[in-house]
């Protein structure tokens, strides 16, 4: 979460920490629900991407592991 | 509504709450039940919304975060009172991850809390405000965890949820 660029990280982390809804965070922040609606969405899309990201490098480093020991 | 739109909308759906009677999610998962892509993509998400609230579980937020959180609700909830109001409050310190849960703060870490809050007290109340004031620790306190958390300074008291329905628990709690 904290790879993540602003206004997505801090959508996200009240949407997944917090467990806020769309209408509370909207509050929270101070902007339009459509547009939490918005960061929600394409935070979780750029967090996907940086997780996939991640577990395809960390995945031939855990095989190699294996495959030595 | 295209199919772009309804992902947009689902995104910020939580299933099990009260997302689901509003109104504004109803078209899109309407259209998840009916759209075959749209559907797969829901379950999808569903797994990965479920796997993200279970890791971020796990993950114990760096003191900053901790305290911006506590810093926050204390203003949004408390630093508009008066000198006056705030002299008859008793805070409660209650980690939202220990309430009813069996998982307790350490001693240390409600004591580090305690002191953050303390701290926002002296801010806006005054140092006289904030060594007076009574700061409680909630969150599955029992008679087993009771002693070693009230053996810290900055522990008040304790704001006892289900273990006071039994009163040998709560009695026990007491004698702490």
């Amino acid at each position: 979460l904290n790879a993540l660029e602003e206004p997505f990280r801090s959508a996200l982390v009240l949407f997944y920490l917090q467990e806020h809804s769309y209408r509370e965070i909207a509050e929270i922040l101070e902007v339009p629900i459509g547009t939490i609606m918005s960061r929600i969405s394409r935070g979780k899309e750029m967090l996907r991407a940086k997780l996939d990201a991640h577990d395809s490098v960390a995945a031939p480093v855990a095989a190699g592991r294996e495959t030595r020991t | 509504m295209n199919t772009q739109e309804a992902k947009e909308i689902l995104a910020a759906f939580r299933p099990g709450t009260d997302d689901e009677q509003d109104p504004i999610f109803a078209e899109a998962l309407q259209m998840a039940r009916t759209n075959s892509e749209l559907k797969a993509w829901w379950n999808d998400s569903l797994v990965f919304d479920k796997r993200m609230r279970r890791d971020l579980r796990r993950v114990i937020a760096p003191a900053p975060v901790r305290e911006a959180i506590l810093a926050g609700q204390f203003t949004g909830g408390l630093a508009k009172l008066s000198a006056e109001q705030f002299a008859r409050i008793v805070l409660a310190y209650e980690p939202v991850w220990a309430i009813g849960t069996g998982k307790t703060a350490t001693p240390g870490m409600a004591a580090a809390a305690h002191s953050f809050l303390r701290g926002q007290v002296a801010a806006h109340f005054g140092s006289p405000a904030a060594e007076e004031c009574r700061i409680l620790y909630g969150g599955s306190v029992n008679p087993g965890n009771c002693a070693a958390l009230m053996e810290e300074d900055e522990l008040d008291g304790a704001l006892v949820g289900g273990a006071s329905l039994d009163p040998n628990s709560f009695a026990a709690i007491v004698k702490c």
